[in-house]
């Protein structure tokens, strides 16, 4: 079945819950059971690679997050003039507030 | 160069001088409004970095000598926390610059319910919390003066016998005093010190810029590259691998210093109270890490090289300075110095004044409160802003006293070196409370108040007492056989869960004590009406607008106390401006006038800036307190502000509906409207039609009355006349009876296959006579041979006849010609019957199909038409599915085109039978 690309492009542009990516994978690459894979091994520069992987995933994190700081939908309005004044007076749904 | 004690304590001295000049400067500049760089994304991101203190700037290095890669996980936590900032870091400060939130006790007191309790006893933790670690940073400055100087044996100069201790004292003053004179200049709207924020970013750089130095030094002046150092460690004998699989430390560092990124004060002072602007926060998420990565780049290889080439028994945490000075190269020994320096002097700058802000505001400014009875306010009771600014300056003053006093006491132990991690257990505490405060709408005060205090006892317990085990026998005493012999409550094996790592043991019970206190208490207890309040304002502050605040107390003073109130702790110029752009009278002439309660929100979160929440509620009500109304009152007005914006919303809901139907019934009106102008004209265009034969008969039939005066000849033409007229008077009315039938929808028209083809031969060969009449030729192009299509033959005849008959009669070519020809398309049977006549003039193209149409003007004399032939045709071929349209065909007059769908069914025994 062909797609429709416009919508489907447009509404990734405007998803939050990517941010989501760099946090988790970062919890999980650090975490024990990945982070022993490498354990005890010498990379050919002399070096352990366990040093190598965790600045690897410490890099890779790094530039999760600059990818992420660079998309529009993260772009934040200074507080004062952020929310109270663009936004209708009423809330979209008083029954969430009860 | 010879680095004298004197020389290096003279240079210290000097560099602080050089902070104070740039925190003077910047407070100068961002004072006229002049900020600029100041308020920039990277100053934000390195003041930030006030994480890295002297623990990590020497302290790395010495845990990577002695436990390898664990000094990570210090560095990983914070970056988890940043690069996941969307969901925690954004909301936290949003909450600040929303509720004018001054710390983190006042963040928790202020969620759940403008407790006072609660920030008391956050503030006491973080007190005992951060206390030993400001002792880590004077014992840090202390050995790093000694190891700078001393080492080289000049013992001539004066400032050489100082000892540790007075060494440690004289730091502490020096820095209580720089910290005063910075960070209590006033007392400001929102606990912003641009000054102080400025001087911690240049030791920002100051440290990474020193570290980075050693680090080149080690790693390409004495060495050959990386691979190099580890080569070299593997011939000495250093481990250059883990002892041991990472496991639970691991882990619980990692949770730890995620949990301290947030927690520690002055993280939360920097983080989120300074922060100017929440979109810096977006730059930080990843510029952090950045920074924290470049100061970890060298750990690894200093520590190593350090194993490697220095005396056994040397101390691991001074290696930064010592392998310089082991070379020779002392001006780097003393730029490494002066960065170790800058980590320690930028933490307890901004923790002691976090800490104090906490102080103050949540402890003295409450007990000051409560002592001064409200009668004699009037007059003398003292200026708050003062007392304010008091009570911070010996505040900073006491918790340097307190942390000098700390590093007095466990003096020649070792019982320093694990206390940063000692120090975020404590904090870590905060943690749960923290979530549920922005997370859960109905975690409670009581859960909060619980949590804290029960996490802190058993951290208390299980880690910060056995870290006196090493000067105190009674202590180690305790941890070896249980207070009073009860082994099962050993602080390091509780209920003989023995054989773990201390740490991990004391962040896995504290933790689970906490939370499943949190849990349970906040599930048994309620909110009281003012967390009820507060609890929305946390949770939903993306979904909140500001107008909906609801107003805690109302207006029920005059405004000449409120004033008062206001320029008391704000002073009089900031007061002044605040009830003259509100537009609030304050002069003693509008003493009786009361105030709008919004006036009064803005007023109390305005205060709340200097004070904290729970103080600046605790004296509005104290000025409110004559006619006060009860909270529980407060709360219903609440609750019946917030269903009569349900309602509004509702009826607005209800109204966008009728608007909507409203729109529908206008269309179908207009709708209507059309149909019955139609309907009119239809019916003066056929009783117009009507008339004409009608007139002529009745005047024929007249003539035909008078009984003389006319021939047999004549009266048989006028009878025939007659005749002529009535038949098309028939034929007129039998089209309109047609056409109704087929507006109405016919009941019996069934839809067969049938073979088209078969059906316009039979209408040519119905239009033959005629044609022969006309002397018109018909010709027969290509045919499309047989073609099966779902009609009803009848109708279909009909079109066919229709149209060719048109084409026969309306022609007035000289050689009158019409063509018929049909073909099978991809859009299906396809007939175009075209004339060499005249054509349809352009005028008519467009409502050729329309009713009582003719393409001739009425005086025409052949016009026999009625102009409802073509309609019908329409009409039939629209409900064949098909379409009937003028187009331009072979020959030069009109062309009609039927375009008929082929019926893509099996069934030919049935098309013979129909056919």
């Amino acid at each position: 079945m062909p797609s429709a690309p416009g919508p489907v492009k447009e509404e990734r542009a405007e998803r939050e819950d990517i941010a989501l990516l760099v946090p988790f994978f970062g919890v999980v690459l650090l975490m024990p059971p990945l982070l022993n894979l490498f354990e005890g091994l010498l990379s050919p520069l002399g070096v352990p690679v366990e040093v190598l992987y965790l600045f690897g995933v410490w890099l890779l994190v790094i530039a999760g997050a600059v990818l992420l700081s660079r998309r529009r939908q993260f772009r934040v309005l200074t507080p004062g003039t952020a929310v109270p004044e663009s936004r209708p007076a009423v809330p979209a749904d008083p029954a969430g507030d009860a | 160069m010879i680095l004298s004690p004197d020389f290096v304590i003279l240079t210290a001295v000097g560099y602080v001088g050089l902070l104070f000049l740039l925190a003077y400067l910047s407070d100068a500049r961002a004072k006229s409004g002049n900020a600029g760089f100041l308020s920039s994304p990277a100053i934000y991101t390195l003041s930030i970095s006030v994480y890295c203190t002297s623990w990590t700037f020497y302290g790395a290095v010495g845990t990577a000598a002695r436990s390898g890669l664990e000094f990570m996980a210090i560095y990983m936590g914070p970056t988890l926390v940043f690069v996941g900032w969307w969901f925690l870091l954004r909301k936290l400060i949003r909450i600040a610059h929303s509720q004018h939130i001054t710390s983190i006790a006042d963040f928790l007191s202020s969620r759940f319910g403008k407790s006072s309790r609660l920030a008391v006893l956050v503030t006491l933790i973080a007190v005992v919390s951060i206390t030993p670690y400001i002792a880590l940073q004077l014992k840090a400055i202390t050995t790093s003066i000694q190891t700078v100087s001393v080492a080289k044996g000049t013992g001539a100069d004066h400032l050489a016998t100082l000892d540790e201790v007075t060494l440690a004292l004289g730091v502490a003053i020096g820095m209580a005093v720089f910290t005063i004179l910075f960070g209590t200049r006033n007392v400001d709207a929102r606990e912003q010190h641009p000054g102080v924020v400025a001087a911690i970013a240049f030791e920002a750089v100051v440290k990474l810029l020193a570290l980075l130095a050693v680090g080149v030094f080690v790693v390409f002046g004495v060495s050959d590259g990386f691979a190099d150092i580890y080569a070299r460690a593997v011939d000495a004998g250093v481990r250059i691998h883990e002892a041991e699989p990472f496991g639970s430390r691991w882990v619980a560092v990692l949770f730890l210093s995620a949990c301290a990124v947030i927690c520690l004060p002055r993280q939360f002072q920097i983080t989120v109270v300074e922060n100017s602007n929440e979109d810096h926060l977006r730059t930080a998420s990843w510029a952090f890490p950045c920074y924290m990565l470049a100061m970890s780049l060298f750990i690894l290889p200093i520590a190593l090289y350090g194993q490697t080439t220095m005396p056994p028994g040397s101390n691991p945490d001074m290696f930064v300075l010592t392998l310089p000075m082991s070379t020779g190269h002392d001006a780097l020994a003393l730029f490494a110095f002066i960065g170790g320096f800058s980590s320690a002097t930028s933490m307890i700058i901004v923790a002691s004044i976090a800490l104090s802000i906490m102080v103050s505001n949540h402890i003295v400014v409450p007990l000051a409160l409560r002592r001064a009875p409200r009668s004699d306010e009037a007059g003398e009771q003292r200026d708050i802003a003062r007392l304010l600014l008091r009570s911070r300056r010996i505040s900073i003053a006491l918790m340097l006293l307190l942390g000098f006093l700390y590093f007095w006491l466990t003096q020649g132990s070792d019982a320093l070196a694990p206390i940063g991690l000692i120090s975020f257990g404590g904090v870590a505490q905060f943690l749960p409370a923290m979530l549920a405060a922005i997370f859960w709408r109905t975690a409670t005060m009581k859960g909060a108040l619980a949590a804290i205090s029960a996490g802190f006892v058993v951290w208390a317990w299980t880690l910060f007492l056995p870290s006196f085990d090493t000067f105190s026998p009674v202590v180690a005493d305790v941890v070896a056989n249980g207070p009073w012999g009860i082994r099962a409550l050993r602080p390091e094996a509780l209920f003989g869960m023995e054989g773990m790592d201390p740490l991990v043991h004391s962040v896995f019970w504290s933790m689970l004590v906490n939370v499943s206190v949190l849990l349970c208490v906040s599930a048994a207890t309620g909110q009281n009406a003012l967390e009820r309040i507060q609890a929305p304002l946390f949770v939903d502050v993306f979904r909140r607008s500001a107008s909906l605040q609801p107003r805690i107390l109302r207006g029920s003073a005059t405004t000449s106390e409120l004033f008062f109130v206001a320029e008391r702790v704000l002073g009089w110029n900031r007061a002044r401006a605040l009830f003259d752009t509100a537009g609030v009278p304050h002069r003693q002439t509008a003493q009786q006038q009361g105030v709008s309660a919004d006036f009064i929100a803005r007023l109390e979160r305005e205060l709340a800036g200097s004070i904290g929440s729970a103080s600046a509620h605790i004296l509005l009500t104290k000025a409110i307190a004559g006619d006060a109304i009860s909270l529980e009152e407060m709360m219903q007005i609440a609750d019946e502000t917030q269903q009569a914006i349900e309602y509004s919303h509702a009826l607005e809901l209800k109204s966008q509906e009728l608007h909507f139907t409203a729109q529908q019934l206008k269309e179908a009106n207009a709708l209507l409207k059309e149909l019955h102008q139609q309907k009119d004209e239809f019916l003066s265009q056929v009783s117009h039609e009507v008339r004409t034969p009608m007139t002529s008969i009745r005047s024929f039939a007249e003539i035909l009355m008078e009984p003389e005066g006319l021939t047999p000849e004549q009266r048989r033409r006028f009878i025939s006349t007659i005749h002529n007229e009535s038949v098309r008077l028939t034929k007129l009315l039998d089209e309109i009876l047609d056409l109704s039938a087929l507006e109405q929808g016919e009941r019996d028209w069934e839809n067969v296959p049938v073979d088209a083809e078969d059906v316009l031969d039979q209408a040519m060969a119905v239009c033959e006579a005629l044609a022969r009449k006309r002397l018109v030729a018909i010709e027969s192009g290509a045919r499309a041979g047989n073609c099966i299509v779902l009609a009803d033959t009848g109708r279909l005849s009909q079109v066919f006849i229709n149209i060719i008959a048109n084409a026969i009669s309306h022609n007035d070519a000289r050689e009158p010609v019409v063509h018929i020809s049909s073909r099978v398309t991809q859009e299906g049977y396809v007939v175009d019957i075209s004339d060499n006549g005249s054509g349809i003039p352009p005028l008519f193209r467009k409502k050729i199909f329309d009713k009582f149409v003719r393409a001739e003007p009425d005086g025409t004399p052949d016009s026999q038409g009625l102009g409802l032939g073509l309609n019908i045709s329409h009409k039939i071929v629209g409900k064949l599915n098909g379409r009937l349209e003028l187009t331009a065909g072979a020959l030069p007059g009109a062309c009609f085109r039927i375009v008929l769908p082929v019926w893509q069914g099996v069934a030919p025994e049935a098309v013979r039978e129909n056919a």
